[in-house]
């Protein structure tokens, strides 16, 4: 057992036990099993943000990485509610361990899907995970869109709070100004707008003094 | 920066700024939405969630979020708005002015304040007043006005008593004006009078006003662009003033200021006490007074004019300073020591028809017409009148729009209403309690098969009255979720409801901060988040037993039925003539006590339809 940000219990022990249940379970089971792993990540979220990584680097997985392994191996056999349950898990405690799968999930013609899909990908970050956010500014739905902006938005200003002088902060300047300026959406150009705008703050609000890099705020619990 | 640090002129730009006030990050929110419905929500939630997961509301509150933020930005319907026939100027009284009344008036009674107390509570036990009539209707003395608030702390909804008395209402005017400056405030009320200055605000292109009496004191609250029309004699036709200009009449050659519409309004947060008696819920009683005027008065008679017909004398039980107050189109002239209100015919209402595209209605209901018990010709004539004015303007191709208010008892029946309302009224806003009120009532029956969530039976009732009424739309406002009623409504006007709504619902925290005093910016940067999760149970619920009660079987037709309401927010109807429905989560902050909600409900409702458009 550990503490997570969100100080919430985070039961490990349980965690585990459901990854492994939910690959041979039936259909209802394995619904039932995706429901409960999500809301055991539900409530480890930090209260007032669910992003863990950053743009540069994934956030470290809550639960040591092999024991994601025979439920990711499963994920693409799940019928797709119970995929998309997984996926929320897996934003919300795996690492970049996760991102792989939940890249594969984008390819789905279910937008819903993809819109979880880049959520989640939005709370893990690093950069395998960013380039395919970065696809995703330009779905064809508006709403996927606009989560993917808001998604690189979110990883760019922990980025740049920590480090006004990490590489990557011209490049989504660039794409935001690109989105505000191209995408057929206004409320997609207005979420770019407000992405630009925090990343700005938040590169103005770094302290002048150089600090120590401080880790993510993630506790990872080994096995 | 704050966003109301900024120039905010428009209503659009304090919109942009309350939504970005109100808004905490996403994330925030969604998580406090999901694990509320995870540990709160009712069995259809948890039942929705077993089948389709957190990620089904975690994609539904993003496809609101979404919604509700382009909703903010509508074009001003190029549309005419008549509002009628209500004004009146609202004294909002501090909840702690509660506790000081009950030891003013100890001491206006020379008795303490517990042995009050101890009456007033068992005059509210009994429900009746001190002259054995119903206490939520009428008081005539202290004792009863103290009960009637205690009675409404029990059994809210807090509604909207009549002051019969003078003393009394001498009385409680001495208490105010004795109270130190600040806790008393005074603002426009009246679902008319608010409902044409936030039109007239958002410049929808031509608002009117239309009511009996227009004070100095009313006047002076209205914004500058709201118009008041005038009846005038028969060759003048339609004349129209600035509200902001008092009205006048002219007798012996004098001119005079008309009458004034008070009421009183003791607002309390949930869990106030005047002990033993506790508030069950943050709600408000509106003590209603009738027109007052100079003393004496410089009429002593009151002749009531049909469109045609002979006249009818009118005894007003009444003090010496009160005016009559009448529904409908009526004009009135002071002529020799009698005072004349005449109905307006079938000429000026078409005039009327002939200008404004939504007539909107509100100091009408059920009581106007159920008159069948009633031996008083003035009652009745008052029920035909007006009847045959609504037939009128809609023969002459006006939008009606009727806003129930006040007070709805379960002796009144709903056929009369029905009989008048039917075919002429084409829309009808009220809240989720009015719904109940007006389905309860004698001869009403909500047919079987609505059980389910709380939603599901709301539904039920307001399918059940828009039915009984004829209606083309209702419109239910809530604290959760508002449900729109349309007869044969397509996607697209289901669309245009939905986003109205949204709209609607932003424009009413406006106006009720603003009309909360200098301070409402202040009070605006502690409002709370906007994405909240009992909205949300609201939608689910409905989607969920809505979809059920269409498609038992719970398969595939069920569950596309489910989506499309769940992200959509409508439902189409299951046959040709009948009702699709909206559902619309309330996403905006709720206000705190401080500001009074007064009116919200006549605002959102009369917003929504101007830009949904019918």
């Amino acid at each position: 057992m550990g503490r997570t940000g969100a100080d919430v219990t985070l039961d490990r022990e349980r965690i585990v036990r459901l990854l492994k249940r939910l690959p041979r379970q039936d259909a209802a089971g394995q619904m039932r099993t995706a429901s409960a792993l999500a809301w055991i990540g539900i409530q480890a979220r930090r209260p007032d943000s669910a992003v863990r990584g950053r743009l540069s680097s994934a956030a470290r997985g809550r639960v040591d990485a092999a024991h994601f392994m025979a439920t990711l191996k499963a994920l693409p056999a799940l019928p797709m509610p119970a995929r998309c349950e997984v996926a929320m898990f897996l934003g919300d405690l795996a690492g970049g361990v996760a991102v792989t799968d939940l890249v594969r999930l984008m390819a789905s013609p279910d937008a819903g899907a993809r819109l979880i899909a880049v959520d989640a990908l939005g709370k893990i970050g690093g950069l395998r995970a960013v380039a395919a956010i970065e696809a995703a500014v330009g779905d064809v739905n508006e709403t996927v869109r606009a989560e993917a902006v808001r998604a690189l938005g979110q990883l760019a200003a922990s980025e740049f709070s920590r480090d006004s002088d990490a590489p990557g902060m011209r490049a989504m300047e660039d794409l935001f100004l690109d989105v505000s300026a191209g995408d057929p959406s206004e409320y997609v150009r207005q979420v770019a707008d407000e992405a630009l705008a925090a990343i700005r703050e938040a590169s103005a609000r770094q302290p002048q003094a150089p600090t120590e890099r401080v880790p993510a705020s993630v506790l990872s619990v080994s096995a | 920066m704050n966003p109301l640090d900024v120039s905010v002129d428009t209503p659009l730009q304090k919109l942009w700024a309350l939504r970005r006030l109100s808004e905490q990050p996403f994330d925030r929110q969604e998580r406090e939405i999901l694990q509320q419905l995870h540990r709160q929500g009712g069995e259809v939630v948890q039942r929705f969630i077993q089948r389709f997961g957190f990620n089904r509301i975690t994609l539904a509150v993003h496809r609101w979020h979404e919604r509700f933020r382009k909703s903010l930005s509508p074009e001003a319907p190029q549309e005419t708005v008549l509002c009628a026939f209500t004004s009146v100027v609202d004294r909002l009284v501090d909840q702690d002015e509660l506790k000081a009344l009950v030891r003013w008036a100890a001491s206006e009674l020379d008795l303490t304040p517990g042995a009050l107390l101890e009456g007033a509570g068992q005059r509210a036990e009994s429900g009746t007043n001190s002259r054995n009539g119903d206490l939520t209707a009428e008081v005539f003395d202290l004792i009863d006005l103290i009960a009637a608030v205690i009675y409404f702390f029990e059994s809210p909804p807090g509604l909207k008593p009549i002051v019969r008395d003078r003393t009394l209402r001498d009385q409680l005017d001495v208490f105010l004006a004795s109270r130190p400056p600040g806790r008393v405030r005074r603002v426009l009320g009246g679902a008319a009078a608010v409902a044409a200055d936030v039109l007239a605000e958002l410049e929808v292109r031509d608002v009117a006003l239309f009511t009996l009496y227009h004070s100095a004191t009313q006047a002076m609250d209205h914004r500058q662009n709201v118009r008041r029309m005038v009846l005038g004699d028969a060759e003048a036709g339609l004349t129209f003033e600035a509200a902001q200009t008092p009205g006048v009449y002219r007798v012996a050659g004098e001119t005079c200021e008309h009458p004034t519409s008070l009421s009183t309004v003791f607002s309390y947060d949930a869990g106030f006490a005047l002990d033993p008696f506790r508030a069950f819920l943050t709600d408000r009683v509106i003590f209603r007074h009738a027109p007052r005027g100079p003393e004496p008065p410089p009429w002593r008679e009151i002749e009531v004019h049909p469109a045609e017909g002979v006249p009818l004398g009118w005894t007003l039980p009444r003090a010496c300073d009160e005016w009559p107050w009448l529904p409908g189109f009526v004009r009135w002239w002071v002529e020799g020591e009698r005072l004349h209100l005449a109905f307006a015919g079938e000429g000026w209402l078409r005039r009327v028809a002939d200008r404004y595209r939504y007539v909107i209605l509100s100091g009408i209901g059920p009581g106007t017409f159920d008159v069948s018990d009633t031996a008083d010709p003035l009652q009745r004539l008052i029920a035909a009148e007006v009847a045959a004015q609504l037939r009128v303007l809609a023969g002459a191709g006006a939008t009606l729009h009727l806003e129930v208010s006040g007070s709805i008892g379960r002796q009144q029946r709903i056929a009369p209403l029905a009989e008048a309302l039917g075919g002429v009224v084409r829309s009808l806003g009220l809240n989720d309690a009015e719904l109940i009120q007006m389905t309860d009532m004698a001869d009403f029956e909500v047919p079987p098969g609505t059980e389910g969530s709380e939603m599901y039976r709301r539904y039920g009732r307001a399918l059940a009255l828009a039915e009984r009424l004829s209606l083309e739309r209702l419109y239910v406002h809530g604290n959760d979720a508002d449900l729109i009623l349309r007869r044969d409504g397509s996607p697209g006007a289901m669309r245009d409801e939905v986003a109205a709504d949204l709209f609607a619902k932003g424009v009413v925290v406006l106006s009720v901060l603003q009309r909360s005093g200098p301070a409402w910016q202040e009070r605006a940067r502690r409002l709370s988040p906007v994405l909240l999760w009992h909205g949300f149970e609201a939608l689910i619920s409905l989607a969920s037993d809505l979809a059920a009660g269409r498609h038992p079987d719970l398969g595939g037709a069920y569950q596309r039925q489910l989506e499309v309401t769940l992200d959509a927010g409508y439902a189409l109807a299951p046959q040709a003539g009948g009702y699709a429905v909206a559902v619309v989560p309330v996403m905006w902050p709720s206000l705190p006590y401080s500001v009074h909600p007064g009116g919200a409900g006549d605002i959102c409702s009369s917003v929504s339809l101007v830009y949904a458009g019918i």
